[in-house]
């Protein structure tokens, strides 16, 4: 299955993952990039998280003892100023 | 041989895009067939085009709202969601549930199978082009559709399901138990007339058997859920080892092949099993109150629940701080499932594309529930979610 991440958005996969044998709770993908990135999902292991780097996302893999929201606000700052840059 | 009749190796590619809105889905996503010959080789199920982020809206929203949120993932398992919320709340605040409202929260979910089944079975008749099957199958679905929203007040989300217990307008009196068991007497009495009628009708089962066929193996390694595990012969149902069913005594349903005909007949046979669970329920229903409102909000870790829903494994998971919801994560069955979709359309002929589809029961609405923050047009810097 493929899911579109839209330019300069963030969005959070948690829900797309199978868990088994998968040490990370959440996701945070931002796509800083002024285009749209296919992923694959379910996320099975953790290798889809190089691979997906590599297609130009920033991934913030997130464990049970990590505050998502903390780490999401700060993903999101980050974002925004990349789009301040850009526009 | 160097004649007319050549045949080339190198084939035409062709890719037939189906969607995002298109006649025969129920639901938007965008399918690319890859086809050779017609045969199709390669299929790719793009999602997200219906994006409203709940898990995100469900950060730091009170527990009970939280909750009632989740209810808005799913119009067809809007049921499952709110229950498994709820299950979330109570495993990790230890809040004993009256044994009157689990029985009556049971009784809520295999009415939202019954409902769940009947609408597959309908939109798959329907992809046959067996329009009077679907039809008549939307007929019997009535009468799970007026049960519930007899119990819930509803036809959709029915807000059946609180923290501890169920709410006063779910409570079951003796007008409505007879009512059930007068639904579930017509129900297993259609049921049974469309199923003798479907299973023998040369036609439907000479387009459905053999078609999009997954084997064991594919399933386990695509993490495939629900019926269409089953569907393959994989004996896997959590009802089995959720301790509300306990009371009950049924059957796991299984078929061996796989296609589409397995899958279909998997939520025939499905049917009384949930009917048998439904009378059972009603007729040992404990007397007692149905809520417990005796517990007290706590701090805790993070929390995990899963439980078997019409279309397979539903995972509900999240922590509670100072009241409010951290870190909530739903994993509905169908993100699997679409997977295993993909995979059965490879091999088969473009015509069984539809069909190979929806043989996996996908619900796409439950899938799309990604976050993405988009500028809101009326506030400036801000952002909605």
């Amino acid at each position: 299955m493929k899911f579109v991440v839209r330019p300069q958005h963030i969005v959070s996969l948690g829900g797309y993952i199978v868990e088994v044998n998968f040490p990370y709770r959440n996701m945070i993908v931002v796509n800083p990039t002024n285009e749209p990135i296919k992923v694959d999902l379910p996320i099975f292991n953790t290798e889809w998280i190089e691979e997906h780097r590599k297609l130009g996302l920033d991934i913030t893999p997130t464990k049970d003892e990590d505050s998502f929201l903390r780490i999401w606000r700060k993903e999101k700052a980050k974002l925004e100023k990349i789009k301040e840059r850009s526009s | 041989m160097d004649n007319n009749n050549k045949i080339t190796d190198k084939m035409i590619e062709t890719e037939v895009p189906i969607g995002i809105v298109h006649s025969a889905a129920i639901e938007p996503y965008r399918v690319r067939l890859f086809v050779e010959d017609e045969i199709i080789r390669d299929a790719e199920v793009t999602v997200g085009v219906n994006h409203r982020g709940i898990e995100r809206i469900m950060e730091g929203l009170p527990v009970e709202k939280a909750n009632s949120l989740t209810e808005k993932i799913c119009g067809i398992c809007s049921n499952s969601h709110l229950w498994n919320s709820c299950l979330v709340a109570e495993k990790g605040l230890e809040i004993d549930v009256p044994p009157r409202a689990e029985y009556i929260r049971i009784i809520m979910e295999e009415l939202e199978r019954l409902h769940s089944h009947m609408l597959y079975l309908a939109h798959g008749s329907e992809v046959l082009g067996h329009e009077t099957f679907a039809m008549r199958l939307f007929y019997i679905r009535e009468t799970a559709m007026e049960l519930l929203r007899m119990i819930g007040g509803n036809r959709v989300q029915y807000g059946a399901s609180i923290i501890g217990g169920v709410r006063p307008r779910c409570d079951l009196n003796e007008m409505r138990i007879k009512k059930i068991n007068e639904g579930m007497d017509y129900i297993e009495e259609k049921i049974a007339e469309f199923a003798d009628r479907f299973m023998r009708d040369p036609m439907v089962m000479s387009r459905i058997s053999g078609v999009a066929a997954i084997t064991r193996k594919d399933a386990r390694r695509l993490a495939t859920t629900g019926p269409t595990l089953r569907a393959t012969g994989i004996e896997v149902d959590l009802r089995r080892d959720m301790e509300q069913y306990e009371p009950f005594e049924f059957d796991v349903i299984t078929q061996d092949t796989g296609d589409v005909k397995a899958n279909l007949l998997m939520r025939i046979f499905e049917i009384p099993e949930a009917v048998k669970i439904i009378r059972q329920a009603v007729k040992d229903l404990p007397d007692g109150k149905i809520t417990n409102r005796s517990w007290e909000m706590q701090d805790t870790g993070i929390i995990r629940s899963y439980i078997e829903v019409p279309r397979g494994e539903l995972y509900h998971s999240y922590s509670i701080e100072d009241g409010r919801v951290r870190s909530s994560i739903v994993r509905t069955p169908s993100i699997t499932n679409v997977n295993t979709m993909e995979f059965a359309c490879i091999g088969t002929h473009i015509t069984d594309a539809q069909l190979a589809i929806v043989q996996c029961d996908p619900c796409f609405t439950c899938t799309d529930r990604a976050v993405q923050i988009v500028d809101h047009p009326l506030k400036k810097n801000k952002n909605r979610i």
